[in-house]
């Protein structure tokens, strides 16, 4: 999740919310989007090569791929959380709690 | 001691240890039914991780895969490896965390009690429930098919005694891996089954890793040795001599050779020197395939959304921060498992190794004829322990899925709560389990048994793909309505049907839905007519249809406190 870090002036925290973290959150998504479009790799589909020596170039960029997919859902729940989910996954979990003890 | 008896000797030890862990970890269990089906929501990020990843990759990601590299070449990986792993975290990120906070929240434990609750419908239910079970069966054959070629292959010759080709029979194996998976189920419901998802998770991807390892390293030495194996000096390729120096070296030795491959042309025989056959491209290339094809073959892992056994191991997770690790490290754990799958696929289809012709034309048995031949009988016998590890983690779920589906969505939601005890609720749940995992072992004796597990898995998951658009609406689109539901799924059930009646049940290999447009043909997945129809047909109807109860738009779509 994407929050101000601590000890800044309130007034900075808010505006570093609003204008940092909505920006990564847009990037995030932009990211996945660019990661459909370059799974499309048309380009690609006629090379015949092979990467180090064995790996068939088309199987290497999608192997890239993959790694890049694990990169960008890194940044996807360091910057586009949901915060509310936070709030919501500590209400539940407390509610839990509780009617455990009751029973 | 026999080289069969050596390799079975191992993989009964696995499965006794299997039936061990299940009987253990009922004892952790806390003896209710939440706990039962649901491990009391208390699987933190690694379990969650592992099981989740267990669950969605079984015998249709290491046999299938093998065998569809094989078949039509490394294209393979990314019509559905790479492509899953953008959508597979996609889905857990979107359609996960928010389910498992509504179902921690409002009791949910199926699928169908929260689209009854979300779409304020009870009739919901008797819709979805005979469409999640019609399409969990052709999954469960993916898994038992799998399993059973995967062992005949690796069996070839050890038991003259047993069948004709020595091998153990398929309905053998696929019995007793039935057995041990409901055996463990029962015993140790929700907790046992993510214990030992995440165990045989770990069981295959390592033995992934180690039967690769001595693929790549047995099929080059093997190569050398009999004079197949080529080197460049200069301009000219000539026979090598020299043997393998390591693994990078081997790799080398035998995916040069991809390009050469002679199985798939009938006019090439064993006869021939390979390198005077020119080589047909698309087993290293993508040359052939049309980019309309491959880009909605993208739609096909959206099947996640719906998966109600991957459902069932959402609603598990300790907090929403669990699901975390299952979302970053999701694609990278199904790179480790499908690249070596696909080399191994593609290295079986060049020169360098014999393929028999029963092997080559029933290509789920690749993979354990290649660990059968190039790999020691104990190694052997762990490397196949390690394939069934993948088929049983997914079986599991699934058993446990359609049990309770039958006992929580039917049994005790139209009896009543009170109707029966809870030892006769688990009787009958138990008894539906077996009654469905009986018919499928059934269907597996038929003639689907010699279906491609690629292509029946194919047409399994776009079903599951159609209905993602009501999974993603129900979340995010406080318009649903219960007619617009209603509409999406049953315009999925009948566009499914037709199409596959229309592809001869599956029987007609990579069939595809042609359109014309300005002149040219363009060739699409079925999942694509099948999920535009089922998303155009739930917007249309709930657009003109009455809307949800306020009452019920305010328990999911709750007004953000301005304060």
């Amino acid at each position: 999740m994407c929050r101000a870090p601590d000890g800044m002036p309130t007034w900075i925290g808010t505006l570093f919310e609003h204008t940092v973290c909505n920006t990564m959150k847009y990037l995030v998504w932009g990211l996945v989007l660019l990661l459909v479009v370059l799974h499309q790799d048309i380009w690609n589909w006629g090379n015949d090569h092979l990467m180090f020596g064995f790996m068939p170039v088309t199987l290497a960029y999608h192997a890239g791929l993959s790694i890049a997919a694990s990169i960008v859902w890194f940044m996807a729940t360091k910057f586009a959380w949901p915060l509310d989910m936070d709030d919501e996954s500590d209400a539940v979990s407390q509610a839990g709690e509780a009617e455990g003890a009751k029973s | 001691m026999s080289p069969g008896v050596i390799k079975i000797s191992i993989i009964g030890v696995y499965l006794a240890a299997l039936v061990f862990l299940g009987l253990f970890s009922s004892r952790l269990g806390r003896g209710t039914s939440k706990d039962y089906l649901l491990a009391s929501h208390s699987i933190g990020p690694f379990l969650l991780l592992m099981s989740l990843f267990g669950t969605t990759m079984t015998g249709f990601a290491l046999v299938g895969s093998t065998g569809e590299a094989f078949a039509e070449g490394v294209g393979v990986y990314a019509m559905l490896a790479s492509s899953s792993g953008i959508i597979h975290s996609l889905c857990f990120f979107v359609l996960g965390v928010k389910l498992w906070s509504w179902g921690k929240k409002y009791g949910y434990t199926t699928q169908i009690g929260f689209f009854r609750d979300r779409l304020d419908s009870d009739k919901i239910g008797i819709v979805l429930f005979p469409i999640l079970v019609g399409l969990v069966v052709p999954y469960l054959l993916v898994g038992i098919i799998s399993a059973g070629k995967a062992i005949e292959g690796a069996t070839r010759g050890d038991f003259p005694a047993l069948t004709e080709t020595g091998s153990i029979p398929p309905w053998l194996t696929e019995l007793v891996i039935c057995v041990v998976v409901l055996v463990y189920v029962f015993f140790g419901g929700m907790r046992g089954t993510a214990w030992a998802n995440a165990f045989q998770t770990i069981v295959f991807m390592v033995l992934g890793v180690v039967a690769f390892y001595l693929i790549a390293t047995g099929l080059a030495a093997k190569s050398v040795e009999s004079g197949r194996a080529h080197e460049h000096r200069g301009n000219e390729r000539v026979v090598r001599t020299d043997p393998p120096t390591g693994l990078m070296d081997s790799l080398q030795i035998v995916s040069q050779e991809i390009p050469r491959s002679r199985r798939v042309r009938a006019a090439v025989g064993v006869e021939d020197q390979i390198e005077t056959v020119e080589a047909p491209a698309k087993f290293r290339t993508r040359e052939r395939m049309d980019p309309w094809l491959f880009l909605t073959y993208m739609l096909i892992p959206f099947s996640v959304g719906m998966f109600p056994h991957l459902f069932q191991h959402w609603l598990t997770a300790k907090n929403a921060n669990a699901f975390k690790l299952p979302v970053v490290a999701h694609p990278v754990f199904i790179l480790i498992v499908w690249i070596p799958c696909v080399l191994i696929g593609v290295w079986a289809t060049t020169g360098l190794i014999d393929i028999p012709p029963p092997i080559a034309s029933d290509p789920n048995k690749v993979l354990g004829f290649m660990v059968k031949s190039l790999s020691g009988d104990v190694l052997g016998g762990f490397l196949l322990a390690g394939i069934l590890a993948a088929i049983m983690s997914s079986l599991d779920s699934q058993f446990l899925c359609i049990g309770t589906m039958f006992t929580k969505d039917i049994v005790v939601h139209y009896a009543g709560e009170d109707r029966f005890s809870d030892r006769q609720v688990v009787m009958i749940s138990r008894g539906f389990i077996v009654a469905v995992v009986a018919a499928t072992f059934l269907l597996s004796l038929t003639t689907i048994a010699q279906t491609r597990v690629f292509q029946l898995g194919i047409w399994c998951f776009s079903g599951f793909s159609s209905l993602f658009p009501l999974a993603l609406l129900s979340i995010y689109w406080r318009g649903l309505t219960k007619w617009g539901a209603y509409a999406g799924v049953l315009t999925a059930a009948s566009v499914w049907f037709w199409l596959f009646s229309a592809s001869e049940f599956g029987a007609i290999e990579n069939w595809s839905v042609d359109l014309t447009l300005f002149g040219s043909t363009i060739h699409t997945m079925p999942v694509a007519s099948m999920f535009l129809a089922s998303t155009i047909a739930t917007i249309v109807v709930s657009a003109v249809t009455p809307k949800p109860s306020a009452a019920s738009i305010n328990k999911f779509f709750p007004a953000k406190s301005t304060s």
